[in-house]
């Protein structure tokens, strides 16, 4: 069996190796994040069968069983996103093979490998503290990614990201360190084992701390003001990723709070509540965008308002639907915003307006772009309407039909302003000349594999729904999930 | 206005639940239930006599090859940001005091003495306290005096680069070599040897000296890019 603790050392040491490789011969240098996600793509797909027969398979490192020292849980959950990051890492990779952002292109592809890395890190680790160590690292190059344009807009943004999320990460150490001056133990299965020994009131206090903590970078509402800035002045690719997969390592580390260390299933109506008003106040805001970046950055806050809903009803169809709509959502912004991208480099800009009968002139491009919007919009054969659908449904099952109909009109004020985008794509005259060139082709070649993923998603949806449900009995399963990685040993 | 308010009212509410929490938390009663294993078993386990060492690079050294990523992310976050920017300032380049005469004849004595400290202190960080990171930036505070005494010097960044990558890089296979040899990541695969030895508790004392290297490397480069920054 290849261990999963190489989906973090080859990361790692290829990171390391970016600057020798450049010194040595460097038109190398460019192609090592594709051949280390590549590598790290290999190594979870081929975990799959494993996981999926025999549950969780529980790392340890430096030697010593769990508690003791710090282990990896690779479970169907953790599993399921550290292999979509992986996935949409490497295309993202091999788009920026050929759209490179500006220099220094050495460092550049460390932080990206890194952001990648960390966030593979925390939907993997089953420890408390090594999470608040990923965390550190996921934000850190989220940070310095985010600022690398170096445009006042762009370092504005990430001083902003820079102060909420260190803001973000101390709360959450400070809640550990609570947590730990009762329990004595920073491993999740063994605080989760333990927490009847703590006082309500520190209980409750670092609860509240961790939340706010994970809630940043799952872009809840209000903890979301650096978001959409964050979104618009980072390079395009990793907008991508922001919005593809780091958020959802920041909603999954929020689970796994909530679910597992807490266990506070009869308090997640307020997650579903918050999850709702993110949904409304980004879509609403969407609206008013003239930037295209800027309001798939809304429409992207908004769909983590969805999926904080679907998490938040927390019955075992909405769990499974949330966890299908992680992989639409990642596959649909993945095309919007590299295709954004792409259509940038040939209007030179990304406003509305200038993208006025790109229909016509990028057809192929704009193709992808209007099937992933019409997926987000939940139209019926498309993958996006069987998650929306059954998050809607289960809304209703669990009799909240306030917040189902405030989740419906989320989804028209949606409606209004991707249908107006698609109105300008297709049915507007342009205005100005396109800057000459061909769409390079491995970005071309990313989008397609991500409108195969959608095509496969939308026509064999019941799959989808079998591969998630382990996932989703992890979630729902905490007493399985402590005696999993406890079966080793525990003090 | 509202807003001040607001936030302060905010951190009032924090502080009195912090301040409500930590009342409670009991002071000196034993809740170290992690802890004690360390301390009972950390000498048998890897004859190393610093236990926080031990915790630190064996017990908890995932978290500490996480640590130096930290380290490594923000050195090189910054030093992407600080690309091709040139901060002149020729008033104060004019107005600037040269260093005396003192200072750069103490530099140079002193300035081999530090790097010997540094490197004493995380070659020997699992006998004494210190270990890699102090030792690194005991290294790299050898260099900022430098930088300070003498205008002209420069370090030569292609080496400190290519010190910070093998280091880190070096720091990955003794992981892996861990994995291979005694069958998890970064778990220890040499004799502990005799406690209180410069020989002896295992692999603590060569991931220290790595860490020393990247650190040390690592905060040079930074000090350096932001010396030239301003010229």
């Amino acid at each position: 069996m290849v261990n999963p603790i190489l989906l973090i050392a080859l990361p790692l040491f290829f990171a390391f190796s970016i600057p020798i490789v450049g010194f040595v011969y460097r038109p190398l240098q460019r192609w090592i994040p594709v051949v280390s996600l590549g590598l790290t793509t290999l190594i979870a797909l081929s975990l799959i069968p494993r996981v999926g027969a025999h549950g969780p398979i529980v790392v340890i490192t430096g030697g010593f069983p769990p508690p003791i020292a710090i282990n990896l849980t690779v479970g169907p959950l953790g599993l399921l996103l550290a292999l979509l990051i992986q996935v949409v890492g490497l295309l993202t990779a091999l788009y920026l093979v050929q759209v490179p952002v500006k220099e220094p292109h050495d460092r550049f592809s460390m932080l990206f490998l890194l952001l990648l890395l960390g966030a593979t890190g925390m939907v993997l680790t089953g420890d408390a503290f090594n999470l608040f160590v990923f965390l550190e690292i996921t934000s850190i190059a989220a940070y310095a990614l985010t600022g690398f344009q170096r445009t006042g807009e762009s370092v504005e943004a990430a001083f902003k990201y820079l102060v909420i999320g260190s803001i973000g990460s101390t709360l959450y150490l400070l809640g550990l360190i609570l947590l730990y001056t009762q329990t004595g133990t920073l491993n999740l299965a063994d605080i989760a084992r333990h927490l009847h020994q703590v006082d309500p009131r520190i209980l409750y206090l670092s609860l509240v701390l961790i939340a706010v903590a994970f809630g940043v970078e799952a872009e809840m509402f209000p903890l979301n003001g650096w978001a959409p800035d964050a979104y618009q002045g980072a390079p395009v690719a990793v907008t991508a990723l922001f919005s593809a997969v780091i958020a959802k390592a920041g909603l999954y580390a929020l689970l796994r709070m909530l679910y597992t260390l807490f266990g506070v299933q009869n308090l997640l109506y307020v997650l579903a509540l918050l999850g709702v008003l993110t949904l409304l106040v980004a879509e609403a805001a969407a609206l008013r965008q003239r930037n295209v970046r800027r309001m798939l950055a809304y429409s992207s806050i908004g769909q983590m308002g969805l999926l904080m809903l679907a998490f938040g009803v927390g019955s075992s169809v909405a769990v499974s639907s949330g966890l299908f709509h992680v992989l639409n959502h990642a596959v649909f912004k993945g095309i919007l915003f590299l295709g954004l991208g792409l259509m940038a480099l040939r209007t030179g800009s990304e406003n509305l307006e200038d993208l006025a009968g790109l229909g016509r002139r990028m057809p192929w491009v704009s193709l992808l772009f209007a099937v992933a919007i019409l997926g987000t919009l939940g139209l019926p054969p498309l993958s996006g309407f069987w998650s929306k659908f059954f998050i809607l449904y289960a809304t209703a099952r669990a009799k909240f039909y306030g917040l189902l109909l405030l989740a419906l009109l989320g989804s028209v004020l949606e409606a209004a302003y991707y249908l107006r985008l698609l109105q300008v794509l297709y049915f507007q005259e342009p205005q100005k000349p396109l800057v000459p060139g061909r769409t390079p082709w491995l970005p071309a070649l990313s989008l397609g594999v991500l409108a195969v993923l959608l095509l496969l998603f939308s026509a064999f949806p019941h799959q989808v729904f079998h591969l998630v449900r382990p996932a989703a009995t992890e979630l729902l399963n905490r007493g399985w999930y402590i005696s999993k990685v406890l079966a080793t040993g525990g003090l | 206005m509202t807003r001040r308010v607001l936030a302060i009212l905010l951190l009032l509410i924090l502080a009195v639940a912090l301040y409500q929490a930590l009342a409670r938390v009991p002071f000196g009663t034993d809740r170290m239930a992690v802890s004690r294993y360390y301390l009972d078993h950390g000498v048998q386990d890897l004859g190393g006599v610093n236990i926080v060492t031990s915790v630190v690079v064996l017990y908890r050294g995932f978290d500490t090859l996480g640590e130096v990523t930290v380290l490594f992310l923000a050195a090189t976050g910054l030093g992407a940001l600080l690309h091709g920017l040139a901060l002149h300032d020729e008033k104060r380049r004019r107005t600037k005091t040269p260093p005396s005469l003192i200072m750069r004849t103490a530099t140079r004595i002193l300035f081999p003495l530090i790097l010997l400290l540094g490197a004493y202190v995380f070659v020997h960080g699992h006998l004494t306290p210190g270990g890699g990171f102090p030792g690194g930036v005991v290294v790299a505070l050898a260099y900022l005096l430098g930088f300070l005494a003498h205008d002209h010097w420069r370090v030569n960044h292609r080496a400190v680069r290519w010190i910070e990558g093998l280091a880190g890089m070096t720091y990955v296979i003794i992981g892996l070599l861990g994995l291979y040899l005694a069958g998890s990541f970064l778990a220890n695969f040499l004799p502990p040897g005799t406690p209180g030895r410069l020989f002896s508790a295992g692999i603590i004392p060569l991931i220290y000296i790595t860490i020393g290297f990247k650190v040390g490397s690592e905060m040079t480069g930074l000090l350096s890019e932001m010396k030239e920054i301003t010229e």
